[in-house]
């Protein structure tokens, strides 16, 4: 292996111990001959004596108290919840404040407008209606029209 | 981390506190030590450290083995500190750590201990503070939690040749960094 390799191996594998046992001993060997590769190893061992001499933080016990009382409190919240009569838990899922009731209210009534004018529009007058029956019948002849050739709908088909 | 047994793992998740209290004591070293080291402050790392295992009790009930149990809770613990970190940058950007600077300062009743510690916390503050969180996250699982590259992978969800990657990538900045430069 090359010193570039072994360089590469040391700042990984080899100061990790993920190496085989023959590739460990190989690069072993080779660090007894090149000072370069040596001196990286010992430089690397170095920096990995300040993580081996850091301080070991643990948490204060009111980490522990504060989790303790949240779980608490969740559960108290959830049987409180579950004890209540259903007729009450069912109304407040399905309650809607105020203000929204209006907004709803308001919504679906614009919706029965607008649908009551279109119903009205669709009545049209006895004159408007018979010209359009006129033209119905004009193309309901025409050799070359589409209904004519069965692809008309039932309705119109029955009229032929 | 020390091993949970099966039995606290399944009366946790059941809902008994004693339980889950034990599963604190055996996981709470490595979440504070990791946040601490993430987010470098103690109120930070509380923080960290309480959302992590209210996450664990939220969603215990999915948990069965020992090895998933411990890679997951790895996994939420970097995940968790990592975004608090990033949130709380922008937040508190040129905020002092006051603790770390001023409780923890040698004074002249110290031992020679006291202050070769404090040095060697200051150096390694700096050298982990020049790392991205990507590479920190790698040094500080293989170097202060001593994970193998398998379980480095399985908690940060890369590939291993990425665990090896990052951590040649780190420790070549830190001998930059430490005036040693690339040989």
């Amino acid at each position: 292996m090359t010193c570039k390799k072994i360089q590469g191996l040391l700042k990984s594998d080899y100061l990790d111990g993920e190496l085989s046992r023959e590739v460990t001993q190989e690069i072993t060997e080779h660090l007894k001959l090149c000072a370069d590769c040596r001196r990286l190893k010992e430089e690397l061992e170095a920096a990995r004596m300040l993580f081996q001499k850091a301080t070991r933080h643990q948490p204060p016990e009111r980490v522990w108290q504060n989790i303790r009382e949240a779980i608490i409190q969740e559960r108290l919240t959830e049987e409180s919840r579950e004890s209540r009569p259903l007729r009450e838990r069912v109304t407040e899922r399905f309650w809607l404040p105020r203000p929204a009731f209006a907004l709803a209210s308001v919504c679906t009534a614009i919706v029965l407008v607008v649908l009551a004018s279109g119903l009205i529009k669709t009545r049209q007058p006895q004159g408007t209606e018979t010209d359009q029956q006129n033209m119905a019948e004009y193309r309901l002849g025409d050799g070359n029209d589409e209904l004519a050739s069965g692809l008309g709908t039932t309705i119109e088909e029955y009229f032929l | 981390m020390v091993e949970v047994s099966c039995d606290t793992l399944q009366r946790a998740s059941q809902g008994d506190i004693e339980a889950f209290e034990q599963l604190y004591k055996a996981a709470s070293g490595f979440v504070y030590n990791v946040a601490f080291r993430v987010t470098r402050n103690s109120a930070d790392a509380e923080e960290v450290t309480q959302d992590v295992f209210m996450k664990i009790y939220h969603n215990l009930k999915g948990f069965q083995f020992r090895s998933a149990f411990k890679t997951w809770v790895y996994r939420v613990t970097m995940n968790t500190a990592i975004n608090y970190y990033r949130r709380s940058r922008g937040e508190k950007h040129d905020r002092v750590d006051y603790e770390s600077v001023s409780g923890s300062v040698p004074d002249a009743s110290s031992t020679a201990e006291t202050i070769i510690q404090h040095d060697n916390e200051t150096r390694l503050a700096v050298l982990l503070d020049m790392l991205s969180p990507e590479h920190k996250s790698c040094v500080l699982l293989r170097e202060i939690e001593g994970l193998s590259y398998q379980e480095i992978a399985a908690t940060l969800q890369i590939p291993v040749n990425t665990v090896r990657s990052r951590l040649k990538r780190a420790r070549e900045a830190l001998l930059e960094k430490a005036g040693k430069g690339p040989v």
